[in-house]
């Protein structure tokens, strides 16, 4: 994860558009009152679930314990683990590169610059959505029904879920764009296609590697989770290791999973750099960071996060008289490596043994096996699934609520124009990625282990999570502040303290809030996820209307999580407009 | 210090609630101290289950009466967390497989077996698995499993994968004279079959008629070809070491004279018998097991050398 867009950018020509008038004192008085009962909400939830330092203080010992039988780590042999790894990076690139290519189409219809009409506008985006709310795990289930075994189901239900992600920052990134080249193209008597074509694309393609690779990232995460419902590959062996309790081998296929992850990181900044064709020789601003081999090695994963700030990843651009690009080294370059990359996709194609038959006769399936999951069965809703939910939402607040506490101090340490010194930033940042190495599922197999079942483990799986994803995203907010504001306060005799809170913050608060929400919506559908590895919430009863063929109760809870995550949404954007 | 601004001002009021809060919420009793005034009664449905909710209400009420406690129900998916939680002295109660049972027990988790469902009065709790072919296949017994593809559930199912395991070895088929398919769900197996991913299908014994009752197979599309020696049914297990003597003797005795329709009905817990619903759809209740009704699963584990098992 780099140049992660903002997980909520503002829409540009949303300032400009609003013509009316809103009565801004009230409506930014009501959006305080809503981030109060949040916060509210977030230590109730964490009261009611009972995480306080009885709880972990209590499971100390089976930590220790749990450690002594973790160890020696059994790795399995060399061809075999090559082999897991192999069928896991394949099925992850296939999905991803499926969820770019849908995307893209979907993405542009959604976005307001590029959408045609109001109508298609809401369709794009409600599609968006729904492939968002739908678990890639439920999808995963689904497709095995129809498509049978294999890794067809898995590659299809992480490239349909990622839309959710991959076709909302692509749209937001377009509304983001240079509207210059489009309306040229227009002016020049260019019909939509070739709008979009010439004059969005080009434009778009540095986002679209990026997102691109961050999915990839996601996507090797959550297949470690689709390997409890029999997706091939090293979290299928991590699921079977657990299931009987050979802690030995799983733990050492985790920890090649984080290998697999942090390795990911690397490889994609190098990618990034090549195909973005950005000049490798960049003056980190401030000054240099101590700490050696530790922070280049971090730095490297990051993709030059750690020493340098946020880069403008813009491809070269070809003089202002040619109307063709050169074919200068870097273009070959990029070609290549975009070779490189079609190369990658066929060998994955290969690997994975899609068949296309299979995926035919799935196809033609489709519809009734689709027929068993409607009409959604109520009938358990008010008796099981509401408590159920509530106990998800529960962990999903009190996990944003912690993960916040711990995230937000390391996100404002790590950014450069708020920490106290360049070692400071540097150690965070070298933290925040190591953090971020670590899937979620692992941390909740581990708390479940530590602290016994429930909704603790789940709880605190996610908030140590939350660290990863939000502390970045708070200190990226806060480094992409105005500064001259700063200096003019600076400049005024202001203090650290003072500059930090009227200048930095007053500007970041609308971003931190979109991140924090983010993180209670993402949280939201993993706490239904860990119900897997028994975190309590309504992921059990998700995961068991599916294992005993209740498909009509499977579509009641996907609803249900649906409507909790569009509230959250819908809740994001108001507040995002109110406070800024 | 000198006198803050009021948007700093504002920022660290915000910043001392917020920690205030987060204080608040750190002090408190620690969650699932088991043992104490509650009970943690923890279930995994059953292998064969086909209801979405298990119906643990009687059972929980008929504790609760016969302790005086409170007793926290938890559904789990995952038996694997709980044999977790009751090594760690998180769970009084389980409800799991016959297979978690016997791992946990060699694993050194102080749990004894105290009953078991049965769907009349005085019968040995038992399920089967089975296995499936296509009616025109050929296939007739295991012994003919040889060179074909064999779908499993996945490698700790009892009925899905152990005890077929067994099976085949009785039919002098071992591992490695098939190709194995691990299909992940009890259904997935059997619809694998008629989806011609496989050509022989493990599942327990009620699987067919939950694929017919939902409509999505009908019984004659595959013939059954071999069922396994009776496997013994789900145990509920009691942890000695997290409960007192006179706490531990109360439970067994509840549910070794009082889990059964009948007596639920005599006890006030239930209205009629029609109307108390246990979980797992048992007929009458349960009835006392103990250790040694589980060497079936531990006959298998030695034929079978199963990962499973260590």
């Amino acid at each position: 994860m780099h140049t992660l867009a903002r997980p909520a950018p503002q829409p540009a020509g949303e300032a400009s558009r609003a013509g009316v008038v809103r009565p801004r004192r009230l409506e930014s008085a009501a959006a305080k009152a809503v981030l109060v009962a949040l916060v509210a909400a977030g230590i109730w939830s964490t009261m009611a679930l009972q995480i306080n330092v009885a709880s972990i203080a209590d499971s100390a010992g089976n930590a220790v314990d749990f450690a002594g039988r973790m160890l020696p780590l059994d790795f399995p042999p060399v061809a075999e683990l090559a082999g897991m790894i192999g069928e896991t990076l394949a099925i992850v690139l296939l999905a991803t590169v499926l969820s770019v290519v849908l995307s893209i189409p979907v993405a542009v219809a959604a976005a307001e610059s590029t959408g045609r009409t109001r109508l298609g506008r809401s369709g794009a985006r409600g599609f968006i959505v729904l492939m968002r709310a739908i678990p890639d795990l439920i999808l995963a289930i689904v497709f095995f029904r129809v498509f049978g075994l294999g890794a067809l189901p898995g590659i299809l239900a992480m490239g349909l879920h990622s839309i959710g992600m991959v076709g909302k920052l692509l749209a937001d990134a377009i509304e983001d764009l240079d509207p210059g080249p489009r309306a040229a193209v227009q002016a020049a008597g260019g019909g939509r296609v070739q709008q979009v074509v010439v004059g969005v694309l080009p434009q778009l393609l540095p986002q679209i590697i990026a997102t691109g690779l961050h999915r990839f990232d996601i996507n090797l995460r959550t297949s470690v989770l689709l390997g409890y419902v029999g997706v091939g590959g090293i979290g299928l062996a991590i699921a079977e290791s657990m299931r009987t309790l050979d802690y030995r081998r799983g733990m050492a296929l985790a920890l090649t999973v984080l290998v697999l992850c942090i390795l990911t990181e690397l490889v994609s900044g190098a990618f990034r750099r090549r195909l973005l064709g950005t000049p490798r020789s960049r003056a980190p601003r401030g000054r240099s960071v101590g700490g050696g081999a530790l922070v280049g090695w971090a730095d490297r994963v990051s993709g030059g996060w750690v020493t340098g700030g946020r880069r403008q990843d813009r491809p070269g651009g070809a003089d202002g008289r040619r109307l063709s690009q050169p074919w200068d080294a870097d273009r070959v370059r990029r070609y290549l490596w975009g070779a490189v990359v079609v190369a990658l996709v066929f060998l994955a194609w290969r690997d994975a043994g899609v068949s296309v038959p299979g995926f035919l006769t799935g196809l033609a399936e489709l519809p009734s096996t689709a027929l068993l999951f409607f009409p959604p069965d109520l009938s358990a809703v008010a008796s099981t699934l509401w408590p159920e939910l509530l106990t998800t939402l529960q962990i999903a607040l009190a996990a944003t609520f912690l993960g916040a506490v711990l995230a937000v101090p390391i996100g404002l340490l790590a950014a450069r124009n708020v920490a106290p010194s360049p070692a400071v930033h540097g150690t965070f940042r070298v933290l925040i990625v190591l953090v971020r190495g670590v899937p979620e599922l692992i941390l909740a197999i581990v708390f479940v282990v530590v602290t016994g079942l429930g909704a603790v483990a789940g709880t605190l799986a996610l908030a140590i999570g939350a660290v990863g994803l939000l502390s970045k995203l708070v200190a990226d907010s806060l480094e992409e502040t105005d500064v001259a504001v700063q200096e003019a306060l600076r400049a005024n005799g202001a203090g650290r303290m003072q500059v930090f809170a009227a200048a930095t913050l007053r500007q970041a608060t609308p971003a931190l809030v979109a991140h924090v929400l983010y993180l209670l919506d993402t949280n939201v559908r993993a706490a239904t996820l860990l119900g897997v590895v028994g975190a309590g919430g309504i992921g059990y009863y998700l995961l068991n209307a599916s294992r005993i063929v209740d498909f009509a109760t499977v579509t009641t809870i996907v609803l249900m999580i649906l409507g909790v995550v569009l509230v959250i949404e819908g809740l994001a954007v108001w507040l995002r407009r109110a406070l800024r | 210090m000198k006198r803050m601004s009021r948007p700093a001002r504002r920022l660290t009021a915000a910043a001392v609630a917020v920690v205030a809060g987060g204080t608040l919420a750190a002090c408190g009793q620690s969650a699932q101290a088991a043992g104490g005034d509650e009970l943690v009664f923890a279930a995994v449905p059953a292998e064969a289950s086909s209801t979405l909710e298990q119906s643990f209400e009687p059972i929980v009420e008929l504790l609760s009466q016969a302790t005086g406690k409170d007793v926290v129900f938890q559904n789990v998916t995952d038996y694997a967390s709980v044999i977790e939680g009751q090594r760690a002295g998180k769970i009084d109660i389980a409800s799991y497989g016959p297979f978690s049972y016997v791992i946990a027990r060699e694993a050194g988790v102080p749990v004894d077996p105290v009953v078991a469902s049965v769907d009349e009065e005085g019968a040995t709790p038992a399920y089967y698995s089975v296995a499936y072919a296509l009616p025109d296949s050929g296939i007739t017994d295991l012994a003919d499993a040889r060179g074909k593809r064999v779908c499993f559930v996945d490698r700790a199912s009892t009925s899905g994968f152990l005890a077929p395991l067994e099976g085949l070895a009785a039919a002098g088929v071992t591992q490695g004279d098939y190709s194995e398919v691990l299909a992940g769900s009890h259904d997935a197996s059997v619809l694998s079959l008629t989806s011609g991913q496989c050509d022989v299908a493990f599942t327990h014994s009620d699987m067919l008629a939950t694929l017919e009752r939902t409509g999505q197979l009908s019984s004659d599309a595959v013939t059954q070809v071999w069922r396994s020696s009776p496997l013994p049914e789900d145990p509920i297990v009691v942890n000695r070491e997290t409960l007192d003597d006179a706490t531990r003797e109360a439970v067994v005795t509840a549910l070794r004279e009082q889990a059964n329709k009948p007596a639920l009905v005599a006890a006030g817990i239930c209205a009629s018998e029609e109307e108390c619903t246990l979980p797992e759809e048992t007929g009458w209740g349960y009835t006392p097991v103990d250790d040694a009704d589980y060497d079936a699963v531990r006959r298998i584990c030695d034929v079978t050398k199963a990962e499973a098992c260590s």
